[in-house]
């Protein structure tokens, strides 16, 4: 023990004292150097507000002008000097994330003469810069600079190719529907009601390229299901056939759920059988959505199957069983039932939803 | 016996300047890594165009769930704050707690709630829920009336009745920012694995509110406030941003999270044996994914923002860190099977150790140290300039810690708008290593000792209200 604490009196000496003096001062001037690199990041901040607040001082009221008279767009442009190009692009895009129709253009005519300047960044090994990039060039430069924004879409990071993907979508519409359809399984880590949106957003031009995405069985089973989803948004009528058939040899759940929505908003009578042929099905969802399809697609010939789902393990097939019922076989029907069951929750939750529309 | 008795004091000191080498080597590494990741999120963040994603859809419907438990005073005005969020599908449902207070009849009078059916979708156990009320005049504000079962009960059974994929549990008197669900849903559009996200919570003391809206951000005045202001920047900034580089999220805060219900369905909703339901929840989501190889993703975003009141006398602090405390026990206890387990990954053999060894007992080896040193110093067996210059480390390092966060602050968010609100922050950096670190130790003690007593409840937390 003597030997152990005599040790640690070595240790205590004023080489370690030494040491720990070293610490402090190390430690202090860390603590000096963030706090300056905070002040500086402060300065520089600030420097940039008053900056970009001079900057659109000086354009704002011109592009106001111009907006309602493009010819003003000279007199902006020589407002817009040599090294604020970059600055002048960020400014017309905050505006044409607000803007739609003719203003727009008006703005995309604006950023016309800039829009080069922002190909370098669109290989920047940052993927945030390159983001912006595909950002402001997509936003300012569809759909002359599309060609640059599909190949964004092979962006090695799906972040950037997500937003290359939707501002296709959103920007030129049906004209990129095959290529995007293609790239949906680049998405695959996406929600897939994110993808939906997208491939929604082209419009019911794109419908066609749609359905041929949904009925090829060489892609992957999720793009399909996004497919399925989309021709719901869009309501395809012409895609209720390829979905009834899809669903009589397509195993997959998310996507037979997906065809099964479909068949709900497109289809007709006489693709209930689709519908009646899944209400059994091992996962709850699928059941569901059959049920679901059921009530919107039968006759009071399946009243029996809805009325059989109601004592469903599922509280969300019960549920959609309740409504079936009550659309199917109309208020008497649904009394009777209530009658039978007065404490059902399901019922009671129908009638409510029903009394408040 | 005396020279073994100085034998274990000398070892334990050993044993206290190891520990605080690791736990300042952990802040120090989650700092560097949160460094880069804010630095990267902030670049991203450019590219974030809210108003096309309010426009254009594909934002997945949410359902807030906010507890309530003797809210009258502060109900109506949170209430109308989360009506006029910027999103575009979300429902409220607030969970009377079996308040005994007027919570329920001033939330009938303020949104004309009327009695409907609505049918629960989960089947978690709850306490006896009363009636469910929805609002004539905001069809997408609903009420539960529950009898009292706490706050984990309360959103159980919020979460048996939400019908949304997700969900946003919050605290009652949480302020969210407008834009903080368009925020906070981005990781679950972007990874569909996502099942949990948690926000920023932010000090609103000080602020200048209106509405239930953070009109104008300040420092608060109250200085026991201000220190928190700075823990909540090191918390969320240096430490959650740094485990969440490290995909090791072990907390997602119960103020403001975002989840999957079906998962937490799944696993059992919200334990109510525990004062620490939101980092348990968390934690057994980490644990039923990991063991069901389940990919998954538990993240914490930056950007998105709740404001809270926090405490400003120093008998509420030590109740809400006791509390705290407790809970990060409780939660680490329960799932010790994780702990060093190579099956639970990064997690098991990263996350879990340094918030069982360093955080929840890490306060205990702190505390012992300071009486420690303190015996030693005083029975001669240590020189002054030694332990002097110990604790000038240990204090710089404290500054340096919180003066790091600070500056992540400004690199990504800048809050405070003022270069006073700057000086005074690194002001604070500095005193408070001068004894409120060592009350936040001591109240973390008394934690881990009523924890494992076995000392349950919530303690009151006195408010003042944003009005």
């Amino acid at each position: 023990m003597e030997r152990f604490l005599g040790s640690m009196n070595v240790i205590l000496s004023d080489q370690f004292l030494w040491i720990l003096g070293l610490m402090i001062l190390v430690l202090l001037g860390l603590a000096l150097f963030f706090a300056a690199f905070t002040f500086l990041l402060r300065l520089r901040t600030e420097k940039e507000a008053r900056i970009w607040a001079g900057l659109k001082e000086s354009w704002e009221p011109t592009l106001l002008e111009a907006l309602t008279d493009p010819s003003r767009l000279n007199a902006l442009w020589r407002k817009v000097g040599e090294k604020d190009h970059l600055h002048f692009l960020e400014f017309l895009l905050r505006y044409a994330q607000r803007l739609g129709g003719t203003e727009r253009d008006t703005l995309r005519k604006a950023a016309e003469p800039y829009l080069p300047e922002i190909l370098p960044l669109l290989k920047h090994r940052r993927i945030g810069t390159r983001a912006r990039g595909v950002q402001t060039l997509g936003t300012l430069g569809l759909p002359g600079f599309a060609d640059e924004i599909r190949d964004a879409i092979n962006d090695p990071s799906p972040f950037v190719a997500a937003i290359a993907a939707r501002l296709l979508a959103h920007e030129v519409g049906a004209e990129v529907a095959s290529d995007l359809c293609l790239s949906l399984a680049r998405f695959d880590k996406f929600r897939i009601w994110y993808l939906v949106d997208m491939v929604a957003a082209m419009g019911p031009d794109a419908s066609p390229a749609i359905r041929e995405t949904l009925e090829d069985p060489e892609m992957p089973v999720r793009t399909r299901a996004v497919a399925a989803h989309a021709l719901s948004v869009l309501r395809d009528l012409a895609s209720a056939d390829p979905a009834a058939r899809l669903t009589l040899k397509e195993t997959d759940p998310e996507f037979l759920a997906a065809l099964l929505r479909l068949l709900s908003q497109v289809g007709t009578p006489k693709h209930a059988p689709a519908a009646r042929a899944h209400l059994d099905s091992e996962e709850f969802f699928v059941r569901s959505a059959a049920t679901r399809t059921l009530a919107e697609l039968g006759n009071e010939d399946d009243l029996p199957f809805l009325v059989e789902r109601l004592s469903d393990p599922s509280t969300w097939v019960k549920m959609a069983a309740a409504r079936g019922v009550y659309r199917l076989g109309g208020k008497a029907t649904h009394a009777a039932l209530t009658q039978e069951d007065p404490a059902n929750p399901f019922f009671r939750q129908v009638l409510a939803e029903e009394a408040g529309k | 016996m005396t020279e073994l008795f100085w034998g274990f004091v000398f070892f334990f000191n050993g044993l206290v300047i190891l520990y605080f080498l690791v736990l300042n080597g952990f802040y120090l590494g989650t700092s560097a890594f949160a460094f880069g990741a804010l630095r990267r999120y902030a670049l991203r963040l450019k590219t974030l165009d809210l108003e096309r994603f309010m426009r254009t859809g594909g934002a997945p419907p949410i359902t807030l769930i906010s507890p309530a438990f003797n809210e009258e005073a502060t109900m109506e005005e949170a209430v109308r704050s989360l009506l006029s969020l910027n999103y575009p599908d979300y429902e409220v449902l607030v969970c009377n707690d079996g308040s005994t207070d007027k919570t329920l009849e001033v939330m009938t009078e303020a949104f004309n709630l009327e009695p409907v059916d609505r049918v629960p979708m989960g089947d978690i156990p709850t306490a006896t829920v009363r009636g469910v009320y929805r609002s004539r005049r905001y069809p997408n504000l609903w009420m539960i009336d529950k009898e009292n079962g706490g706050k984990a009960d309360a959103l159980n059974a919020g979460i048996n009745l939400c019908r949304s994929a997700l969900f946003c549990a919050m605290d009652a008197d949480t302020i969210l920012e407008r834009d903080s669900l368009l925020r906070i849903v981005r990781p679950f559009l972007e990874d569909s694995s996502t099942v949990a996200a948690g926000g920023i919570i932010r000090v609103a003391n000080g602020c200048r509110i209106r509405k239930g809206i953070v009109e104008e951000v300040g420092l608060p005045r109250n200085f026991l406030a201000r220190f928190q202001v700075l823990d909540y920047l090191r918390a969320f900034l240096s430490g959650r941003m740094g485990w969440d580089a490290l995909d090791s999220t072990l907390i997602v805060s119960g103020a403001f999270g975002v989840f999957d219900r079906s998962l937490v369905v799944k696993v059992g909703g919200y334990s109510t044996d525990t004062v620490g339901e939101d980092m348990e929840l968390v934690v057994r989501l980490h644990r039923h994914c990991r063991e069901t190889r389940t990919p998954y993703k538990i993240g914490f975003v930056p950007d998105p923002v709740a404001w809270t009141e926090c405490p400003e006398t120093i008998k509420v602090l030590g109740r809400q860190r006791d509390r705290w405390q407790r809970g990060l026990m409780e939660s680490l206890l329960k799932h010790r099977v994780m702990l060093l387990n190579p099956r639970y990954g990064r997690l098991g053999l990263l996350a879990y150790p340094y918030f069982f060894f360093l955080e929840m007992i890490g306060p205990m080896v702190e505390g012992l140290g300071y009486l420690s040193f303190l015996l030693t110093l005083l029975a001669g067996k240590a020189s002054l300039p030694y332990v002097i210059a110990f604790l000038s480390v240990a204090l710089a390092l404290g500054i340096v810690l919180s003066i790091s966060a600070v500056c992540l602050e400004e690199l990504a968010f800048r809050r405070y708008p003022t270069k006073k609100d700057l000086i005074l922050l690194f002001l604070i950096a500095a005193l408070e290593n001068l004894g409120y670190r060592q009350l936040n130790t001591y109240w973390r003690v008394r934690g881990t000792i009523s924890g494992l007593r076995g000392k349950g409840g919530w303690g009151v937390m006195t408010r003042k209200g944003f009005g």
